[in-house]
């Protein structure tokens, strides 16, 4: 991938304590965003994709270990932050976007409190320049009349809206970085279509770069240029979009892709699946993590973990099938 | 084919506030009307799948047919008697032949409740005491492809999946000829999904289910369902065979729905975003043709008539006055 990047991590490796034992939620994985690029990480519920995205701000729960790794913001590494440094990095230079718009918003405060409050680093100008700000801002996510909905509270807008309001809050600190962990699967298919047009129109504008994870693969294929394929906390493919969808190499990426019922293009009843349960990240199998589920695993990939194979210039997967 | 169902100019009303207050804040209609007009049938052994926004009346709908919410107007017809007049014997006769799946499922089974008690709770309600409850659990736990040492486990551990399965083992309790199936698989990962709905279609084969999917998911119902509708402010405006309306929608929302499925191909990106904005509220519904404020070719028309319901096809119908495949000569 290009050299200059907003977020590059490498090696990363995240076990969280709990009473039933460790669990090795993320095994060294690596992960760059080149600079005005949106990247889409792609896994299914327990592949780490939430935990990633925690991390990159430093928001891991107490019961998190790091078991090493970095996790490089412009260079500068996450995990060694001290408090100020992760306060200078949160909401201003790396802002995120959660699923549930509801949740993320204060309901007893109106928004117009909520978005002029956001801005409480800036000390060179004063409230009503930033409620100023503010209107801009929801002006530019479409929201009709945002003079007057300034004094609205979050439950008087649609689900829709609150995912506009709330993008609209990550953006006003103009971050190099932002993080959509699943902002569209509260919403509804036109409203989906309306969000992620709004996301490519915002690239555009601010020039940042996008993290955005999902687990919905004609999202990614809208909006992404580079993807990665998170498998049980582990990085199994990555390359850039027309890599993925056109040349998967690994086979838990073809499998997912298979099962998409959006792109089969014959009706049918009976629909692919991916047949086994996601390994019990307490106790991880030796060799290949999708082994257990792969059509196509042979005596080496249940004995030896297979690493990193790239594939040209853009692509890698960690698939023994891939050996040159 | 018989006819299982059929519902005949079914109208659900809600109270939104009292007379006074209605006058004070000056709305017209003090009533919201979630479901408006709607007839269609149902084959035994078919799945009809209702498509539509959030707050399109779908889910309403769902529960009116199994009497969950009152219905203010019109029939459903079931077997051919009328379950949901008066009388309340009837019902609880109806209810056994009728299931309904909740959409979310960890949500819809009781926490404090084994797997055993939930899947077998039917039995109690409807007074069959003398079941043999244990068995009962672990034939209806295999019949939906899970082990039966599940049976002594409690909601929270199960896996999504685990825990949609139960919800079916479920409803199958009483052995229906009916499920509504309200989302089956919102929320679930891609592959999970797919099991869920080749178990559906097993199911059908093998017990001769009749299917109502309630779902927004429009790429499940084109593979999984016989006959569609697709709701809007509580109306059909389009309702017809699954095959017909994803060849060529006559509707501009159906089309406008079709269009904002995200295409899994980056080489296939849409520039433009076809629907706008958002349903309007039930409160205040728009004048002549409800979709007109969202509608990309609405007219003068449009905003002055509402238009009346027309056959495109034998069984294809829709409300548009324009609609964007005209009819058979």
């Amino acid at each position: 991938m290009a050299a200059d990047c907003v977020l590059s991590i490498e090696g990363l490796a995240i076990d969280f304590l709990t009473p039933r034992g460790r669990v090795h939620a993320l095994r060294n994985v690596a992960l760059d965003v080149p600079r005005g690029s949106i990247v889409g990480i792609v896994g299914e519920s327990g592949s780490g994709k939430s935990t990633l995205s925690l991390a990159a701000l430093g928001l891991l729960p107490e019961n998190a270990v790091i078991g090493g790794g970095r996790i490089l913001f412009n260079g500068a590494d996450v995990l060694t932050m001290n408090k100020a440094q992760l306060r200078d990095l949160r909401g201003r230079r790396v802002s995120m976007v959660f699923q549930d718009p509801m949740t993320t918003l204060n309901p007893v405060l109106s928004i117009g409190t909520q978005m002029v409050d956001i801005q409480y680093r800036d000390r060179s100008v004063d409230a009503a320049q930033k409620r100023q700000k503010a209107v801009a801002m929801l002006q530019r996510v479409g929201i009709p009349d945002a003079e007057q909905r300034l004094a609205r509270y979050p439950h008087e807008f649609s689900g829709g809206m609150r995912q506009r309001i709330a993008i609209a809050m990550g953006l006003l600190g103009n971050p190099e970085l932002l993080i959509a962990d699943e902002p569209t699967t509260a919403l509804d298919v036109t409203l989906e279509a309306q969000i992620i047009h709004l996301l490519r129109q915002l690239r555009r504008e601010f020039k940042g770069s996008i993290l955005f994870i999902s687990h919905n693969l004609g999202l990614i294929a809208e909006l992404c240029d580079y993807v990665v394929i998170l498998y049980a906390g582990e990085v199994v493919e990555h390359g850039t979009v027309h890599d993925i969808f056109h040349r998967p190499r690994h086979p838990y990426t073809e499998a997912l892709l298979v099962c998409d019922p959006a792109r089969l293009d014959d009706v049918r009843r009976e629909l692919p699946t991916i047949p086994g349960d996601v390994p019990n990240l307490l106790q991880i199998p030796t060799g290949c993590v999708f082994a257990p589920r792969c059509p196509k695993a042979f005596d080496r990939c249940r004995q030896q973990q297979p690493t990193d194979h790239a594939v040209g210039a853009t692509q890698s997967a960690r698939c023994h099938l891939v050996t040159p | 084919m018989s006819t299982l169902l059929e519902v005949d100019r079914l109208h659900v009303r809600f109270k939104a506030m009292g007379p006074i207050k209605a006058r004070l804040v000056g709305i017209e209609n003090r009533f919201l009307d979630a479901v408006l007009d709607v007839s269609f049938a149902v084959q035994a052994g078919s799945t009809f799948a209702l498509v539509g926004e959030s707050g399109s009346g779908k889910s309403t709908l769902g529960r009116a047919i199994i009497g969950l919410v009152p219905v203010h107007a019109g029939t459903v017809k079931f077997d051919g008697a009328r379950p949901l007049d008066r009388g309340g014997s009837r019902l609880a006769a109806y209810r056994r032949h009728v299931a309904m799946m909740f959409q979310d499922p960890v949500a819809s089974l009781s926490p404090r409740l084994t797997v055993r008690s939930l899947i077998t709770e039917p039995f109690a309600i409807h007074g069959l005491r003398d079941k043999d409850r244990d068995a009962e659990a672990r034939r209806l736990l295999a019949l939906v492809g899970l082990p039966p040492d599940l049976v002594g486990r409690y909601p929270h551990q199960l896996s999504g999946g685990q825990a949609r399965r139960v919800g079916v083992a479920r409803s199958l309790a009483l052995s229906p000829k009916l499920i509504i199936a309200d989302e089956p698989t919102a929320g679930l990962d891609v592959s999970v999904q797919g099991e869920i709905l080749n178990l559906l279609t097993r199911l059908q084969r093998e017990l001769g289910l009749t299917y109502i999917i309630i779902t927004h998911n429009l790429a499940v119902v084109r593979h999984v369902s016989d006959e569609m509708a697709v709701m809007y402010m509580g109306r059909f405006v389009e309702h017809g065979p699954t095959k017909a309306i994803f060849a060529q929608a006559a509707h501009p929302y159906t089309h406008g729905l079709l269009a904002a499925q995200p295409v899994p191909d980056p080489d296939r990106r849409r520039d433009n975003v076809e629907l706008q904005g958002e349903v309007p509220s039930l409160a205040r519904r728009p004048s002549g043709c409800e979709f007109h404020t969202r509608c990309p070719r609405a007219q003068e028309l449009c905003r002055s008539a509402r238009p009346e319901r027309q056959t495109l096809a034998p069984g294809h119908d829709h409300r548009c006055h324009f609609p964007l495949v005209p009819a058979a000569a």
